[in-house]
């Protein structure tokens, strides 16, 4: 059950990890450093942190909601 | 100026009438410093929000975003990453806290390395540390009043004005500790998040309408420092680690962890939070870069929030402009007095002497009084090297990561480790700030902090391993980690003995 019950909730701290490297990774940085390049008409520099701060804002609603149970196999 | 200072006063109004409707005399040193660890998840999210975005969001951050473009939306990035960090030590933070009546972080620290003196050092550089930043608070009060008089208050004047007025609220935090900070945060946090970020959204479309858009902006605002860089090609990443883990080692940030009624609760307001940071945060940036065309404001871009409001609305809005501002700082101004009272009756002062819980609230708020007036002395006086004082204030706080985060996920920490890297780590960041000023470029755009604190780090694990824990010391901590990972029912007991054990000289 215990074995479970971690292999569930594993995703969740794996997201946090993938968004705090996102947020700490310099190459990361570099890659979306100039201003020419866009993507569906915003600039890189900005989707990045637009996407990151999505991403960071769900991961603790969803790991908010997955402790509380939801999405647990009946 | 009726119209605004009229708005202003009818809101200091209400939430002085809020707090004198909820006044409770306080039973206990918990019930003044954490509001009795009694508050649920909503009060909660407000109390970090209302504390986390001071009104400088409103005047430098949304000025940044005008005048320097992207670059701003670090602080989005970081104040998100802040409340990850929130859920995920929630659970010992919180468990400890109730479990040994801790009141302040150095608290935590005193627990976690058995050890009186580390209480009294960690407050000390807390207590130093935030102190510019108030400050910085009381003198952001005259630009408020300065705009609000439509620039007929001189701005020296309007200072004193600021600080008076910021003095006067405080008779309240004095008054009613942590319980009237947290009940005020609540309807401040509604003002400045809520109605403010209902505002920044209004004024988007104001200015989209007006001709503004993403394409319209200067593509250099796009850009952001990286290889090659005047700044340095670690510029970004150190702006967004300090302040991601920095946000935590601000003692009046740090005590909302013991204010919440439970693990759960403290969960909830950081997973109900987390929307309303990012739609806020979102919109003021977005809303400082779409208004850098505006001619008044690439003159002035601090003043964005103001000019745009009085274009956009007349009057009226811009003095809804002042109140949404008031209400960021004064909700970040009484936390910051409130925790630094706290902290100077139970981290300094009653950390040597004996004192009962009534001398414990009556000598913290005396320190919240002499704060206060000195804060407002300092404020009154033009101080040019405030502001970069301020900066490597932050540079110095973020020191206690080091023994914060580690000591409560890594058993091994010991108080050598945390006292000789905290200290090696603000002196080295004192003598890089003294030697090397506004010299980023030289060490690829890190921090002072940041390299300071990759010797804080060395000098912490070292120890770790060169002075290992006695057997005693090894089975007390690991029984405080067992309290913080047990399950909600408490399927792991602590030992009594133990923990019988864990405060001899942490009292």
């Amino acid at each position: 059950m215990k074995k479970n019950q971690r292999i569930r909730l594993s995703p969740i701290p794996t997201w946090f990890a993938v968004n705090m490297i996102a947020l700490l990774f310099p190459p990361l940085h570099w890659a979306v450093a100039s201003s020419e390049r866009s993507i569906a008409g915003v600039k890189v520099s900005l989707a990045y942190f637009l996407c990151l701060g999505l991403s960071t804002a769900s991961s603790v609603v969803v790991a908010y909601f997955a402790e509380l149970g939801y999405w647990r196999q009946k | 100026m009726i119209v605004t200072f009229g708005a202003l006063f009818l809101f200091l109004a209400v939430v002085i009438g809020i707090l004198q409707r909820s006044f409770k005399a306080d039973r206990s040193f918990t019930d003044y410093a954490v509001g009795g660890r009694s508050f649920s998840a909503r009060y909660q999210m407000m109390s970090f929000l209302n504390t986390w975005y001071p009104g400088a969001m409103f005047t430098a951050f949304a000025g940044m975003a005008a005048s320097a473009g992207v670059i701003s939306f670090y602080v989005l990035a970081y104040s998100l990453a802040t409340v990850v960090l929130m859920y995920w030590m929630a659970k010992p933070v919180w468990r400890w806290g109730q479990q040994f009546q801790l009141h302040t972080q150095p608290d935590l620290f005193a627990l976690r390395y058995d050890c009186r003196h580390i209480r009294s050092i960690a407050a000390l550089i807390g207590i130093v540390s935030s102190f510019p930043w108030l400050v910085l608070a009381m003198q952001a009060m005259g630009v408020l009043f300065h705009e609000m008089s439509f620039e007929k208050i001189p701005f020296s004047d309007a200072v004193i004005l600021g600080v008076v007025v910021i003095a006067l609220r405080q008779i309240w935090t004095i008054r009613m500790g942590m319980r009237g900070v947290v009940i005020s945060d609540m309807f401040q946090g509604i003002v400045a998040y809520l109605f403010g970020g209902c505002m920044l959204l209004g004024l988007i479309v104001w200015l989209v309408m007006r001709g503004a858009s993403l394409t319209s902006i200067s593509p250099s605002m796009f850009s952001l420092p990286g290889v090659g860089s005047k700044e340095g090609p670690f510029f970004l990443f150190s702006l967004l680690f300090t302040g991601t883990i920095g946000g935590w080692c601000l003692p009046f940030v740090f005590v909302r962890l013991f204010t919440a009624d439970g693990v759960d609760s403290l969960k909830k307001s950081a997973a109900m939070s987390m929307p309303i940071s990012l739609v806020f945060c979102t919109a003021l940036l977005l809303f400082g870069m779409l208004a850098s065309g505006l001619p008044a404001v690439a003159a002035h871009p601090e003043n964005v929030w103001f000019i745009v409001s009085q274009q956009a609305g007349g009057t009226v809005l811009l003095a809804a402009a002042g109140v949404v501002l008031l209400a960021a700082t004064i909700g970040h101004t009484d936390g910051s007095i409130q925790s630094t009272g706290a902290q100077i009756a139970n981290d300094l002062i009653g950390n040597y002497a004996d004192l009962d819980p009534k001398q414990l609230v009556l000598v913290s708020k005396i320190g919240m009084v002499i704060l206060t007036l000195l804060a407002a002395w300092v404020a009154s006086m033009n101080l040019p090297a405030l502001f970069t004082l301020a900066v490597l204030a932050y540079q110095g706080i973020i020191q206690l990561a080091v023994p914060q985060f580690l000591g409560l996920f890594w058993s091994r920490g010991n108080k050598q480790g945390a006292i000789a890297g905290m200290l090696v780590g603000f002196c080295v960041v004192a003598a890089l700030e003294f030697f090397f000023p506004h010299q980023l470029s030289m060490a690829w755009g890190l921090s002072s902090g940041v390299i300071a604190m990759s010797v804080n780090l060395v000098i912490y694990v070292a120890l770790a391993y060169a002075m290992p824990q006695s057997r005693a010391e090894r089975a007390r901590v690991l029984d405080l980690f067992k309290l913080a990972n047990r399950s909600a029912s408490g399927a792991v007991a602590v030992p009594n003995s133990t923990m019988a054990d864990l405060p001899p000289t942490v009292r």
